[in-house]
């Protein structure tokens, strides 16, 4: 982004920043990109428990 | 479409039809997603809806600058470069694209045209541009409500499809982009 020529065209006022333009329309299903999906990593990656095993045992 | 359904179907879409998206779906869209979740319930988002010669001329300009080697900018610090882990997954998903795409690794030519694509907003005919006011900086948390407002945005367009208004009109689903600034570096 070149967030100064946002702000010049879509008239944005100075007390603002700028976060992220976010395009929107019909998609071209005929546009070979389109049918990319991105992956997500295993839950056991980036997940991880606490207090758990404690609540089994009392439970 | 069950939530779960929706959320797994949402995909960033980097090719539009020439078709423009009517003020009165896009309001929909909002209506949706403004039911987001933020911070003390402050709403910190603003959207500045762009359409036409106002969104051709940030193509132009986001172009120019680019051809004359201005480096992107952007109104808070960002990170310059991932590392690691978060470096390979933004490769993997780069290689899935140029594979699709049956772009070289050593086509300069189409790689270059590719990234400027992004700077074009993949030529979608709306853009969607969120903001926050400045006084909130430092404002991680606003940014961080912004993101929040901005998966509802992308799902609540993705869940047009379903919609009345869809069936009515035999219009696509409306479908938004990869966020634009995430291909601009």
């Amino acid at each position: 982004m070149q967030s100064h020529v946002v702000r010049e065209h879509a008239c944005i006022p100075d007390d603002q920043n700028i976060m992220i333009c976010i395009a929107m329309g019909y998609p071209d299903d005929s546009f070979v990109a389109n049918s990319v999906k991105s992956v997500r990593e295993d839950n056991a990656s980036f997940v991880r428990y606490v207090g758990f095993d404690e609540t089994e045992k009392t439970a | 479409m069950q939530y779960s359904q929706l959320i797994k179907a949402r995909k960033s879409i980097r090719g539009y039809l020439q078709k423009p998206v009517p003020r009165d779906v896009i309001d929909a869209i909002i209506e949706v997603a403004k039911w987001a979740p933020s911070s003390m319930n402050t709403q910190p988002w603003h959207v500045h809806v762009v359409t036409g010669a106002p969104l051709d001329r940030i193509r132009k300009g986001n172009t120019d600058n680019m051809v004359a080697g201005v480096p992107p900018k952007r109104d808070f610090p960002m990170k310059e470069s991932y590392e690691g882990l978060h470096r390979r997954r933004q490769i993997d998903v780069a290689v899935q694209l140029f594979d699709a795409m049956e772009i070289a690794r050593d086509d300069k030519a189409r790689r270059t045209d590719w990234v400027m694509r992004g700077f074009r907003q993949f030529d979608a005919p709306v853009s969607l541009v969120l903001t926050y006011d400045k006084y909130l900086e430092p404002a991680a948390i606003s940014q961080f409500d912004l993101g929040a407002f901005s998966h509802a945005i992308v799902l609540a367009a993705l869940g047009t499809r379903s919609g009345l208004r869809h069936q009515r009109t035999g219009h696509h689903a409306v479908a938004c982009g990869a966020r634009a600034c995430l291909h601009s570096r």
